[in-house]
């Protein structure tokens, strides 16, 4: 099993072409990452933003069409610690579109909702005041406090580095997924899906055919890749055309 | 001069960029008992820091150190339950940066797996202390700095030698 930084040199099955997406997509997100991590003006902030909204739309539509088109179909297998891949496969998945609402809900609201709300008041003050009036009085009057007293550069700054701490989290969580997947359910569908079963299933993972140029992720995958790499794409798309 | 909250703050968190950049090279030139004793030190130093922190806030009949809102204020009980338990959020985040450490880490070997999920601690332990002494920075005042570096930093005390000394490695 190659790691994701590792060369690709071959695809021996057709579900292989996961190790190109993932690393792919691995590559991307570690990109992102650096960027949130060193983001500091509004225009390294707009492209950062831009980013992770194309890894989102990415990854969801991966997790998504997994779902559908690859675990979907299989029957899950007990592993030897009593895990069950399919099923910690989907609740992954899960964990992947949380962590990437979360973030990309900072950015979105960023606007509207302010950084003191990351020092969590409301939970903390919560503890102790049980009356919900009071507690929303107590919580205006902290947040307003502590806004007016650290000022806008500083909230800024706390908002930069929770989104980047957020960032990671997915990355994260994206990193681990992709290898569950590979060690676990990539055998499953080797063993339980036929070659053109296979071909079907990876052209819906690289192409969107609801979309209006269905080729979007194919030309973002291959864009990520190594010469000798993209060679083995091209050559999986062709014979994806000639099956299918 | 600062004041030693902020000298401190500062070498703490340039401390744990270092660790999270020292992670990366576990296997090549550093082991992972080398990373378990920066930590350490970190946590070492964060004690420190909490201890100059409550002198600060806490107990300011010091004439030096005050806070920059009257302690008649009912808001300053609210503020100070929330400065407790943001220290104490910071002291969850070294426990699951440890356990990461203690129960992911087999025979002193970092996969990278394990890797992430330690950089993704020490980040959250980055960004939950830069909350803290950021709250601490913004609510404490410091008067007379030089009679806060001489109490808490210029000592002659062990701990007060000790911190010095990390600090200036930081």
């Amino acid at each position: 099993m190659p790691g994701f930084i590792d060369d690709i040199v071959e695809l021996q099955d057709p579900i292989d072409v996961m190790y190109l997406m993932h690393k792919a997509y691995m590559k991307h997100s570690e990109e992102v990452e650096k960027n949130a991590k060193y983001c500091q003006s509004d225009e390294s902030f707009k492209m950062l933003s831009t980013q992770l909204s194309e890894w989102l739309i990415h990854i969801y539509y991966h997790t998504d069409t997994e779902d559908i088109y690859m675990t979907g179909p299989l029957k899950d297998k007990k592993l030897h610690d009593g895990r069950l891949p399919l099923h910690e496969n989907v609740s992954e998945h899960d964990v992947i579109r949380t962590s990437g609402h979360v973030a990309s809900e900072s950015i979105a609201n960023m606007s509207i909702i302010s950084p003191v709300s990351y020092f969590s008041i409301n939970n903390i003050l919560a503890m102790e005041e049980k009356n919900h009036a009071t507690l929303m009085t107590k919580v205006k009057s902290v947040e307003d406090l502590l806004k007016e007293l650290l000022g806008h550069s500083k909230l800024n700054t706390i908002f930069r580095r929770h989104l980047y701490e957020q960032i990671v989290a997915l990355k994260v969580a994206e990193y681990d997924h992709f290898e569950n997947e590979e060690a676990f359910v990539l055998p499953l569908v080797k063993d339980q899906m036929t070659k053109l079963e296979q071909l079907q299933c990876v052209e819906k993972l690289l192409f969107d055919e609801k979309s209006d140029y269905p080729a979007w992720i194919y030309d973002f995958i291959k864009s990520q890749l190594v010469p000798r790499e993209a060679v083995l794409l091209d050559t999986l798309r062709k014979e994806i055309e000639e099956l299918i | 001069m600062d004041c030693s909250l902020i000298i401190i703050s500062k070498s703490m968190e340039a401390n744990l960029l270092f660790i999270e950049k020292e992670i990366y090279k576990v296997g090549i030139t550093q082991s992972m008992n080398g990373i378990e004793n920066h930590l350490t030190r970190w946590i070492q130093a964060f004690a420190g820091y909490a201890e100059v922190e409550d002198a600060h806030i806490r107990n300011s009949s010091t004439s030096s150190l005050n806070m920059t809102i009257s302690s008649e204020k009912d808001i300053t009980k609210d503020l100070l339950f929330i400065l407790m338990q943001t220290q104490e959020l910071v002291m969850d985040k070294i426990s699951q940066a440890m356990n990461v450490m203690h129960e992911e880490v087999e025979g002193g070997i970092l996969i990278p797996r394990v890797r992430n999920h330690l950089v993704k601690e020490l980040i959250s332990l980055a960004v939950g202390f830069a909350d803290y002494a950021e709250i601490v920075n913004t609510v404490s005042l410091c008067v007379d700095k030089n009679t806060c570096f001489t109490q808490f930093l210029g000592n002659n005390s062990t701990s007060a030698k000790w911190l010095k000394d990390w600090v200036k490695e930081n």
